[in-house]
């Protein structure tokens, strides 16, 4: 392998069978991929979400949302992974689903407490005058009216995590970075480009895919987006991750 | 022998080897940040020139940023070696990224009245961009390079799993060498400290450059 060119290496990769389907195709790859994220995804909405409704009715919910939004910022989501992979939780899985979810955070938790803060007054004034309990106000009012921040939230967490998830493969979880991390080790440059463009690719994917499924969403709920910023121009500047992976 | 989570010891015997890599860990995030802005600076230009130039160059740069560092830094490996480049290129496209959103947000911010003004005190197009837009957007752009330098120093360490130095190098060999927990713990903490002072620093330079901005508030 090493002593042929590495287009001619790339080339052989794409154009062998084994290379999707064999013990560490793409398929499989791609298999755990998704597992580790949907997992992490998962865990970090099942925490953000509702807290980030709880934090947004408590008047110092802020300070607290933007301290973890920074704290999160500065700390190195490899390093965490290694911690946790080195500690209790152990080579594998659950360190890459766990260290994935913390960093997965910060994104819902602040679009949520965002959509849930930039409900107008009138309409909860209006909500609790119909007779709406605290509870009703939340969940008929709050909750709806906030969906397309929470989908944002959950759209830049969930481009996060499966682009960070290639780092699962360092600590020994698979995952789409092993075609990369295997390539090198081998210096089968077929493998290593091969995991690249897989990685990209549907990262990509994953990044066009949600952006349409919000964009539906928005015109079902009313795009609260727009109050925010009036000017057309301004419009089109989305919000960048949190965070780079 | 135990191996504890964090050990003085280690942090004292091996204070050289720590500030080799903390020097490194600094160039390779001026670098980048340095030469993102570099890039920035004139894309921004662009992008303001015509509502479909800024769609492309959003839409190109946020389709950049979909691309994991690990198989950017890894992809340029067989290209550049143990160079800076492998590192630097894609890094500094990523806060290129960053630095284009705020640089337009700082500009598009500026009140149109201050554009007016200044107008109507014989500043030329360019005397106002110079003198009254640019000004007024430096705490956007400032925040943005905040923003830009810290997530490049968290991204640094991804380029330790392929040797090209600063404290992510050791932390993968702290996890490779027997799960070495205080040399694992060491670079972490060296990480974080790092971004925490830069991040204070370009909050005292905005300080600095934005007088007005305090003097506002108070």
């Amino acid at each position: 392998m090493a002593n042929h060119s590495i287009p001619h290496q790339i080339a052989t990769w794409f154009s062998m069978r084994s290379s999707y389907t064999g013990s560490n195709g793409a398929l499989i790859r791609l298999e755990q991929h998704l597992e580790i994220s949907a997992l992490a995804i998962g865990l970090a909405a099942v925490v953000s979400i509702p807290l980030g409704i709880a934090l947004a009715r408590w008047r110092r919910g802020g300070v607290v949302v933007t301290s973890i939004a920074n704290a999160a910022r500065a700390i190195p989501i490899l390093g965490i992974l290694i911690l946790l992979a080195v500690g209790t939780l152990g080579v594998g899985t659950a360190s890459a689903v766990v260290a994935l979810a913390i960093f997965a955070v910060p994104p819902m938790l602040t679009n949520t407490f965002t959509g849930i803060q930039q409900v107008d007054q009138d309409t909860r004034r209006a909500a609790v005058g119909m007779g709406m309990t605290r509870w009703q106000l939340t969940r008929r009012v709050e909750v709806p009216l906030a969906i397309p921040l929470i989908a944002t939230g959950f759209r830049l967490a969930t481009v996060q995590v499966w682009a960070t998830a290639t780092l699962a493969a360092i600590v020994g979880s698979g995952g789409l970075g092993q075609l990369v991390i295997t390539g090198r080790e081998i210096q089968d440059y077929g493998e290593l480009y091969g995991g690249v463009v897989f990685i990209v690719v549907t990262a990509l994917m994953i990044e066009g895919g949600l952006s349409i499924a919000e964009r539906s969403l928005r015109r079902r709920f009313g795009d609260s987006g727009a109050q925010r910023v009036p000017e057309p121009a301004a419009a089109s500047l989305e919000p960048v991750a949190s965070r780079l992976r | 022998m135990g191996n504890p989570w964090f050990s003085w010891h280690y942090v004292t015997s091996n204070w050289s080897t720590i500030e080799t890599a903390g020097r490194e860990h600094v160039i390779l995030t001026l670098l980048s940040v340095g030469i993102g802005f570099g890039v920035a600076l004139p894309i921004s230009a662009l992008a303001r020139q015509s509502t479909w130039l800024r769609t492309l160059v959003l839409g190109t740069t946020s389709a950049l940023y979909a691309i994991p560092s690990l198989a950017a830094i890894v992809a340029l490996y067989p290209i550049f070696g143990f160079s800076r480049w492998t590192v630097v290129i894609p890094l500094a496209a990523y806060a290129q990224v960053i630095l284009v959103r705020n640089i337009l947000t700082g500009l598009d911010g500026v009140p149109v009245e201050a554009i007016e003004a200044a107008t109507g005190m014989g500043f030329s197009t360019f005397g106002t961009f110079l003198r009254v837009r640019l000004p007024l957007a430096v705490p956007t752009i400032v925040a943005g390079l905040r923003l830009a330098t810290v997530s490049t120093i968290e991204l640094v360490v991804i380029g330790g799993y392929v040797g090209t130095g600063g404290f992510g190098e050791f932390i993968i060999e702290g996890f490779e060498n027997n799960f070495y927990k205080a040399e694992i713990t060491t670079y972490i903490v060296a990480t974080v400290l790092l971004a925490l002072i830069a991040d204070a620093l370009l909050l005292l330079a905005q300080r600095l450059v934005t007088p007005w901005a305090r003097r506002g508030a108070a």
